[in-house]
């Protein structure tokens, strides 16, 4: 059995972070579209939302399958989960101890990395785009949470390509702490979102 | 004969010879035909067609022409790694050359099985397959090298190799994360907004 000290603890910094995460990924669930673009001044892609909903009616007509129903969840679910990603990440990045040594890279921290860089700089485009409305050029638009799910499946490939590096160098060794554990979670979800997007939806429609 | 001196690993690196030369112009050859293969059922095949956009319209020809020159340049890349000599497996994959060429085929190969798939699933013609998956978008290539490239970084295992071949593979590498970085985020906005600052 693990010792305690072998598995890390919990300091005040991780609950912090873990709340201020849970809570706005929370209040990023609980808005539509409309109002995120309202409250944080971002330009107004709401016809393109109402395209979305005639097509999304025009399909509710027809029987609700269960890949139907698991397609919506993962259409809401993935925009808290960026943000629920960075702050994960951020935890399962922090050192055990506070002036410990060098922490080891392994698998789960190294999806950690990328499952906190990617969605940040997803995050951020998105905000630039928007908020100083560079949406007016070009074309392919798509809306706030469409854009993110576009975005979502090349966390997914970083992390594989990442995971099969490490492989490849003999380096996938992991660690017994929990922070390990959690960036290996939070690598597992955005590989099983791209397998999703990649496979299953397609056999399923 | 000095001990200490043999027993130190000599590091073989081996320089760019003809017939890597020969498989990278082999390489573009596919290229070329596949331009004439792509090119009629796109209406974007020729490379005299970008003269005839105006404004910025010929960095939109030059992203899909290039993405296919891009994925044959890493196989062909990758294919010239593997010739003997070549580094031990280990040392192998510590080039950011050659993992950076490996993880574009593997995004390029990801998006291609699930454009096949899709292709099947919708019962549509295998052109249209091919068209998708090598022709209009290379959404995973860019992301896939970001990975292999941070994952060499994080674990201080990037060991770039002073030959041309590792730089070769570089070389290819970074077009291909300024091909996604311009074209192949959601939407390809960046590629539209820098048309429309070359238009003006």
């Amino acid at each position: 059995m693990p010792r305690i000290s072998q598995l890390g603890r919990v300091d005040w910094l991780d609950a912090l972070i873990l709340i201020v995460t849970v809570a706005a990924s929370g209040w990023l669930a609980s808005r539509s579209e409309a109002d995120l673009e309202k409250s944080l001044g971002l330009c107004d892609t709401r016809w393109l939302a109402d395209i979305g909903q005639q097509f999304a009616n025009k399909k509710a007509e027809t029987e609700q399958s269960a890949w139907q129903r698991c397609s919506k969840f993962q259409q809401r679910a993935l925009p808290p989960f960026f943000l629920l990603s960075t702050g994960l990440g951020s935890i399962a990045l922090r050192r055990p101890r506070p002036g410990s040594s060098r922490s080891r890279w392994g698998p789960g921290r190294v999806a950690a990395a990328l499952g906190v860089l990617l969605p940040s700089a997803s995050i951020a485009e998105e905000y630039v785009l928007r908020r100083f409305n560079f949406m007016s050029h070009g074309d392919y638009h798509d809306t706030l949470f469409g854009a993110w799910q576009g975005f979502a499946p090349s966390v997914g490939i970083a992390i594989a390509a990442a995971w099969t590096i490490l492989f490849l160098l003999g380096r996938w060794k992991l660690t017994r702490a929990w922070r390990e554990w959690l960036g290996l979670f939070l690598g597992a979800i955005w590989i099983v979102n791209l397998l999703w997007v990649t496979l299953l939806q397609s056999l399923g429609n | 004969m000095d001990a200490g001196a043999s027993a130190v690993p000599v590091r073989i690196i081996r320089k760019f010879g003809l017939l890597d030369a020969m498989i990278l112009v082999a390489a573009v050859a596919l290229w070329s035909a596949a331009l004439r293969y792509f090119g009629p059922a796109t209406n974007w095949g020729n490379w005299v067609s970008i003269w005839v956009f105006s404004g910025g319209g010929w960095l939109r020809v030059l992203q899909r022409q290039t993405g296919l020159l891009l994925f044959i340049l890493s196989i062909a890349m990758v294919l010239i790694r593997l010739r003997s000599p070549r580094p031990k497996r280990l040392r192998l994959w510590r080039q950011p050359g050659v993992t950076g060429c490996a993880a574009a085929i593997m995004g390029v190969l990801v998006y291609a099985i699930s454009e096949a798939l899709s292709q099947l699933t919708g019962r549509q013609e295998w052109d249209r397959f091919l068209t998708g998956a090598f022709w209009y978008q290379w959404p995973y290539a860019g992301p896939a090298i970001i990975g292999a490239w941070l994952a060499l970084l994080f674990t201080r295992r990037w060991r770039a190799e002073p030959g041309s071949i590792d730089r070769l593979g570089r070389l290819i590498a970074a077009c291909w994360l300024i091909e996604f970085l311009l074209a192949e985020m959601p939407g390809r906005r960046w590629l539209s907004i820098l048309e429309r600052f070359l238009h003006r």
